[in-house]
């Protein structure tokens, strides 16, 4: 079995964990400055299907 | 900071700028109060009148159903909780129905009236209003599907405008209400009798959930109290509990408790009373009360059978059954 | 146990440092909520303005004026005890 203390980061494998790292925390920052729709979706009272089942109590 | 205060529901929301009302639609922006969700349901269906439920008011009819977003009620076992515990900007549609299109829809779709329901109709106020004015206007009738969490001037100004009411009386003890659903129990009983008093038909519901509410000494406290301040002819609809939202941890409500409080409601003089939310249950139909005559058979929302004269009484013993039979 | 903190380097004080302040945040989150959760009905909710006030200027939603509201009086801004959101 290896010794996995004694197995030192390469100058390599820093980089590519460091570049991960970087490209992970971008796409965190950038997510949710992305262009969305938010909120309802309006419709007329055309598009309404008023004898679609449904489950709501009243 | 142009603060204001909400003087619709006993809450009493003191509201900053830019925030909303505990309903999550009546929000302050630049110091005035703005009803959001006005004229923007989330929520249009044509349902029976005995799925309010209705069962003294124009049965059988199609009834023209709306809600929008928000409640001042947070019910840990809301049913509608995906409409009612959310904001108008919360919604993933709104449909575009200002009060005249509202009402010209539903004559158009042949429904005799229009039903506030699904969330509380308190918090979207204006639009109830503005509706059943133009509503009445057309000849049709307004009814009211509420848990009834509303201070006084407002619900008396609101009854010029209704026909009926459906009240959802939650539980008979304070403690209880504040537990499960965020309110208190006696602005709903001044509500209650406020309707009696303005001449607004009303039935009303309880929700019996499992170790909650289902004490016999609590239901007959609220039957007595239902039979003295609204009448012995008042409508009454036990209804069956189903685990929901946050409330998944006890069980449907059994058909024997239903049975129960039927019977402790009729033993105190309640003369109809029904049981909702089983299927088949004889609690559903309703008999005459002096001869047992079965006046209107049910299945679920649906009427099987019709006995009641045209002007509503019992066909064996000329009972005048109370309701809005026309 | 003095030689053995003696020992310490700058790193290790910093880490502490960083766990004592996050120790400090947490406390005061927590009493912050418990304060508010024991308030008796604080009665307003901070919600998305921005989306709300894009939904208005579409259309989406009204700005429709309510009935029944009056600007707070003094004695009832101070009655929200602390005027915390839900």
């Amino acid at each position: 079995m290896k010794d996995v203390k004694k197995q030192k980061p390469t100058t390599e494998s820093r980089r590519r964990f460091l570049s991960l790292l970087g490209v992970a925390s971008a796409a965190g920052i950038a997510l949710p400055l992305l262009p969305r729709k938010q909120g309802p979706k309006e419709l007329s009272l055309k598009e309404a299907d008023f004898y679609r089942p449904h489950d709501l109590a009243g | 900071m142009r603060q204001v205060t909400c003087e619709l529901c006993p809450r009493g929301c003191v509201i900053p700028e830019g925030g909303a009302g505990d309903c999550r639609i009546r929000v302050n922006l630049n110091g005035k109060l703005r009803a959001t969700t006005y004229g923007r349901p989330s929520a249009i269906h044509i349902d029976p009148m005995e799925k309010k439920p209705l069962y003294h008011f124009r049965p059988g009819s199609p009834v023209f159903s709306i809600a929008t977003a928000g409640c001042n009620l947070h019910c840990l076992n809301c049913q509608n909780w995906q409409l009612s515990q959310r904001g108008g900007e919360e919604m993933e549609q709104v449909y575009r129905a200002d009060p005249p299109d509202l009402v010209k829809t539903a004559k158009e779709k042949g429904c005799e009236s229009i039903a506030y329901t699904y969330s509380d109709p308190v918090v979207f106020y204006e639009y109830v209003y503005d509706s059943s004015e133009l509503a009445h206007r057309a000849g049709l009738s307004n009814v009211f599907i509420t848990a009834a969490y509303i201070n006084q001037k407002p619900l008396r100004r609101l009854c010029r405008v209704l026909d009926a009411a459906n009240v959802d009386l939650k539980g008979f003890d304070d403690g209880f209400y504040r537990r499960t659903t965020g309110a208190t129990l006696q602005p709903v009983l001044d509500a209650l009798v406020t309707f009696r008093e303005e001449g607004v038909w009303i039935e009303v519901t309880n929700l019996l959930i499992p170790t909650l509410n289902d004490d016999l000494a609590m239901i007959r406290r609220m039957v007595r109290w239902i039979r003295d301040e609204l009448g012995e002819g008042t409508p009454l609809h036990f209804s069956r509990f189903h685990p929901q939202y946050r409330m998944r941890n006890l069980p449907p409500t059994p058909s024997e408790a239903l049975d129960r409080a039927r019977n402790e409601a009729m033993d105190a003089g309640l003369k109809y009373v029904y049981v909702g939310n089983v299927m088949g249950h004889e609690g559903g139909s309703t008999y005459c009360p002096t001869d047992g005559t079965p006046l209107i058979r049910r299945a679920g929302f649906w009427i099987t059978e019709n006995n009641l004269t045209a002007d509503g009484r019992c066909p064996t013993c000329n009972e005048k059954i109370p309701g809005v039979w026309k | 146990m003095v030689a053995w903190i003696g020992h310490w380097h700058q790193r290790e004080l910093r880490f502490l440092g960083l766990l004592v302040i996050t120790g400090l945040i947490i406390g005061l989150y927590l009493s912050e909520s418990l304060r508010i959760a024991g308030q008796e009905g604080t009665g307003w909710r901070t919600i998305d303005l921005e989306a709300l006030q894009q939904r208005i200027e579409t259309g989406e939603l009204s700005e429709r004026e309510a009935d029944w509201y009056h600007p707070a009086r003094p004695d009832e801004v101070s009655g929200i005890a602390g005027g915390s959101p839900k």
